[in-house]
């Protein structure tokens, strides 16, 4: 008899308690700042044409892999280019570039050509930031006489140092803060 | 930091008496009489007799608890052998209190416990629970940076350890590494560690061991205490204050209520300010308990609040911002020593309320129910785009609700003079933990609810000199994950988990009572944390991606324990203790074969999988008073953790160390405790690591480190009370760096660091 009490008694207990607790709905995250695409628009200078090519990656980290195109131009030519990074995630996309540029004197981008030989003399191109110093969404650079192929690391740093010495320049080795984007397009020159 | 009390007068004195009804002088059986002074206690044997042998000469103060008795206490001057009879008023009819915590002693045990008391726990006030823990060996602390610590006990820590405040199991938020137990020290007036599964009662799940922190037992007669505490370190220029009132009335209520506050600047290196440092902590407690007509009745609440910085140079984006991280030897960004906390930062809040009702019946026999409530807010802010560092990256709620009740009962043989406690109950607990949608980050661990029902025995058989152990529990858990995939459709992730502990040990100690030997075998069993299910996500401070898998299973462990225990009068003592455990399904991260792309860069990536490990070690403590002057202590701990099936070292496996301390102390008449100690600690480099997990840095070499104190206690007059020590810290002001802390790719650890310790008691 005492035991039945005591069982009823732990039964009703529990489920109050359990019934206690009332789901709520669950709401999706909106991932703001995420970059899943960057677009590197590329027009050599005297022609009209411009050429697109995208280092996507639609899920953001893990899942499904990125994708990255493979920058294939012409050699001994001047070639102007543009950064344009988006959130495909959210609707309508999200141009980050924008915040990029609103934030401009917390971000730089670097370039860096493997061999060194292959993509040179790049030179910051359009807006500065509030101090005067390159945010690097716009650039240009020259391509190598001789042809060939390597690499283009194009590195987005957040709140470098602008100051140090080299870095207004281009030079990324005393640059410090901390990596946004690190993406690196392979090249080829015909 | 020694551990031995010290006495300086002669120490050889003895009490001896009755425990006598008030009424009708009939004897107390199996009463307890408790010291606070020495916190040691006996317990009256069938006949009322109790003696306490060794103490010194001086004032004590007796608690003397009988269940069905009101609780007395008595102040007895002791200047030689003293024969004195102790006399409670007992109402049969009227049963009440006594709640057995720190005054059973903690030999009665088959499972191995390190207790830190409380006059050790005044030395080292300020400090976090990781620190504190460390001094006992066998037990380290795995540290991210200098303010994130969490201990581990013999190798392992986070969810595999248990952490139970005045009665209540922590339900905490520290899932990852880089999260400590929120919980404040200074709320406690013990801390116990069982090295072994622990108390049933709390979980299936405690396969390193239990932490029990131990509020002082509210004592339901007149009384009134307070103390105020006031600690400044150099390092860091920090200062942490703590009062504490107490008080008791003659109609058997009490309360007590606490507070802490901790404000610590950039701490630095022998080198170095390490920016972004900086701490602030704001906590609270208080308790209310009432006895009446064999209830006993008691609430109690309490606040913990930490704002802490994380060292901004271990804010990296990528590996090639570790490696150029690692190829510099200090880190990147050292600006001067400001109180400011910046992004990166945690911002924590644990809020823990509960009652407990015991109700006594006759015959040594009581029921206990307690209803906790906790919730914990962790806050994380980083360093973000767009303006939105003031929108914290993560923003979790974790909201527990814990019903525990049981009924223990001792059953007298007199015949065999043997005795019998058992204590049964069961367990629910329903959890939610809830993410703040506005974060615009994909949440580290999806929103859950889990609801657990256990139920658990155990039984304890005392006969002469033998204690036999036996116990069990069986948990049923059901989860509910509620995660958005990568096109954010929600999927409800559905997982029923069945866990088990059982528990056999056994105690013997020699007539004379200077041998014991105790020897314990676990089974636990520990399902996976959200964590380990679904986390995804990059870890900043290691440039790791890492992921949850949610097809792990529980994970199974048999730990035995043995602890040899020696004592050779007041001159030596001496305990070792071995274990062994093996944990089936042991779920680790281990790493992904191919490095993932992603904008930031290629990263290495880390999943969460399930393997075969093995831990053995050896934990030694010394003692020796050779002269009434002088104490002598070397503590020394090794451990071997092998993951079985991969044939590879575990990592994060304390390294091999050996401590010793020294300390001269000396009571005068009005200042006592007089005392000068030094520590010396030498950690070795952890040569076992892992093969198969990348490492960018080779473990840490060897170090020491050399430790000072000095103090005194003036007694200004009967009831109040002075105590004020100074403590140094690396006082070599040693370089190096430890295995153990995640952020030894950035940073050295600590530099020198004096502590001034004020303390002001009223008794």
């Amino acid at each position: 008899m005492k035991t039945t009490k005591i069982l009823a008694s732990v039964l009703i207990l529990a489920t109050l308690f359990f019934a206690g607790c009332k789901k709520d709905p669950v709401t999706p995250p909106n991932e703001e700042e995420l970059i899943t695409t960057m677009i590197l628009s590329l027009q050599k200078q005297g022609s009209p044409s411009v050429q697109n090519f995208v280092f996507n990656d639609p899920d953001g980290t893990g899942g499904i892999s990125a994708t990255i195109d493979s920058i294939i131009i012409e050699k001994a030519a001047v070639y102007s280019a543009k950064i344009t990074l988006l959130n495909s995630q959210s609707t309508p996309v999200d141009s980050i570039s924008n915040e990029v540029l609103e934030e401009g004197t917390d971000h730089q981008f670097f370039y860096l050509s493997t061999p060194s030989n292959v993509l040179s003399s790049f030179t910051y191109d359009g807006e500065n930031d509030t101090n005067g110093n390159p945010i690097g969404l716009d650039f240009s650079f020259a391509t190598w006489n001789a042809g060939g192929s390597g690499n283009l690391k194009i590195t987005l740093r957040h709140q470098p140092d602008k100051n140090a010495v080299g870095v207004s320049s281009g030079d990324i080795a005393n640059a410090n803060g901390e990596t946004d984007i690190e993406v690196e397009f392979p090249v080829r020159l015909y | 930091m020694l551990f031995s009390c010290s006495f300086a007068q002669d120490c050889n004195q003895k009490i001896s008496g009755n425990l006598l009804d008030k009424h009708d002088n009939s004897a107390l059986d199996y009463a307890t009489v408790y010291i606070v002074e020495t916190e040691t206690g006996t317990t009256s044997d069938s006949n009322g007799y109790f003696e306490i042998n060794k103490l010194c000469t001086g004032k004590y103060t007796f608690i003397i608890e009988h269940l069905g008795c009101t609780p007395d206490t008595v102040v007895v001057n002791i200047t030689k052998n003293t024969s004195r009879n102790f006399y409670l008023e007992h109402h049969a009819e009227e049963l009440a209190e006594i709640v057995t915590t720190a005054t059973k002693a903690e030999k009665e045990n088959t499972q191995t416990i390190s207790v830190i008391n409380n006059k050790t726990l005044t030395k080292l006030e300020g400090k976090d629970l990781g620190s504190i823990l460390s001094t006992i060996s066998g037990v380290n602390q795995l540290k991210t940076g200098t303010t994130i610590s969490k201990p581990i006990i013999h190798g392992l820590y986070g969810d595999r350890i248990s952490i139970v405040s005045n009665g209540v199991k922590l339900e905490t938020q520290d899932w990852g590494s880089e999260h400590a137990p929120e919980i404040d020290p200074f709320a406690a007036n013990t801390i116990k560690v069982i090295k072994g599964v622990g108390s049933l009662e709390y979980g299936t799940d405690a396969m390193g061991g239990m932490v029990l922190m131990e509020p002082p037992i509210l004592k339901k007669n007149k009384h009134l205490n307070a103390s105020v505490s006031l600690v400044g370190q150099t390092n860091g220029h920090g200062i942490t204050t703590s009062a504490k009132l107490e008080q008791g009335f003659k109609k058997q209520v009490a309360y007590f209520v606490q507070g802490t506050f901790k404000y610590l600047g950039d701490q630095q290196t022998p080198k170095y300010n390490l920016t972004n440092t900086g701490l602030r902590e704001g906590n609270f407690s208080a308790g209310f308990g009432i006895l009446n007509k064999g209830w006993d009745i008691n609430a109690y609440y309490s606040l913990f609040h930490q704002n802490l910085g994380i060292l901004k140079s271990s804010h990296i984006g990528n590996l090639t911002d570790l490696q150029n991280a690692i190829a510099r030897d200090k880190p990147l960004i050292i600006q001067p020593f400001t109180y400011n906390i910046e992004n990166p930062r945690q911002q924590i809040a644990h809020h823990l309320a509960k009652i407990n009702i015991i109700k006594f019946f006759k015959h040594d026999k009581h029921l206990d129910v307690t209803y906790s409530f906790q919730l914990n807010n962790r806050k994380e802010y980083d360093i973000r785009r767009g303006g939105r560092s003031s929108i914290p990256a993560l923003d979790m709620n974790l909201i527990s609700n814990n019903l525990l009740a049981s009924y223990s009962r001792t059953k007298q043989f007199t015949k065999s003079n043997s005795r019998l406690e058992g204590k049964s109950g069961f367990n629910f607990l329903a959890k939610h933990n809830s993410n703040n949608p506005e974060t615009g980050i994909r949440p580290l661990i999806p929103d859950y609810y889990q609801y657990s029902a256990g139920f658990f025995d155990m039984e304890k058989f005392f006969i002469k000199n033998f204690i036999v152990e036996l116990g069990g529990r069986y948990d049923f858990t059901r989860f509910n994950g509620y995660k958005f995939d990568k096109s954010n459709k929600l999927l409800k992730l559905v997982y029923n988990f069945h866990t088990y502990a059982f528990n056999v040990g056994g105690s013997w100690k020699n007539n004379t009572d200077n041998i014991q030997v105790q020897t314990n075998i676990s089974y636990s069993s520990r399902f996976p944390n959200a964590s380990e299910l679904f986390s995804e996500g990059l870890h900043h401070g290691i440039a790791a991606l890492e992921f949850g898998n949610d097809k792990l299973k529980p994970e199974s462990g048999v730990k035995w324990v043995n602890t040899i225990t020696t004592n050779y009068k007041k001159y030596f003592s001496a305990e070792a203790t071995f274990y062994i455990s093996k944990i089936h399904d042991f779920i680790y991260l281990a790493p992904l074969p191919d490095p993932i792309l992603t904008i930031r860069g290629a990263f290495p990536a880390f999943q969460y999988f399930q393997t075969n490990a093995r831990l053995l070690g050896l934990d030694v403590t010394v003692n020796s008073d050779p002269v009434k002057f002088l104490s002598l202590s070397l503590r020394a701990s090794l451990v071997r953790g092998k993951n079985t099936t991969a044939n590879d070292n575990l990592i994060y496996m304390p390294s091999d160390r050996i401590s010793t301390t020294f300390e001269l102390h000396h009571d005068f008449k009005k200042i006592q405790n007089v005392h000068l100690g030094m520590m010396v600690q030498h950690v070795f480099k952890q040569k076992k690591t892992p093969a198969q997990i990348i490492d960018y840095k080779v473990a840490p070499d060897t170090y020491t480190t050399l430790n000072a104190d000095a103090g005194f206690d003036y007694l200004i007059s009967a009831h109040h009370k002075l105590s004020f020590s100074v403590t140094g810290e690396n006082i070599t002001n040693a370089v190096y760096r430890d295995y153990l802390n995640r952020f030894r790719y950035y940073s050295d650890e600590l530099g020198w660091n004096l502590t001034f310790r004020l303390k002001y008691s009223f008794l």
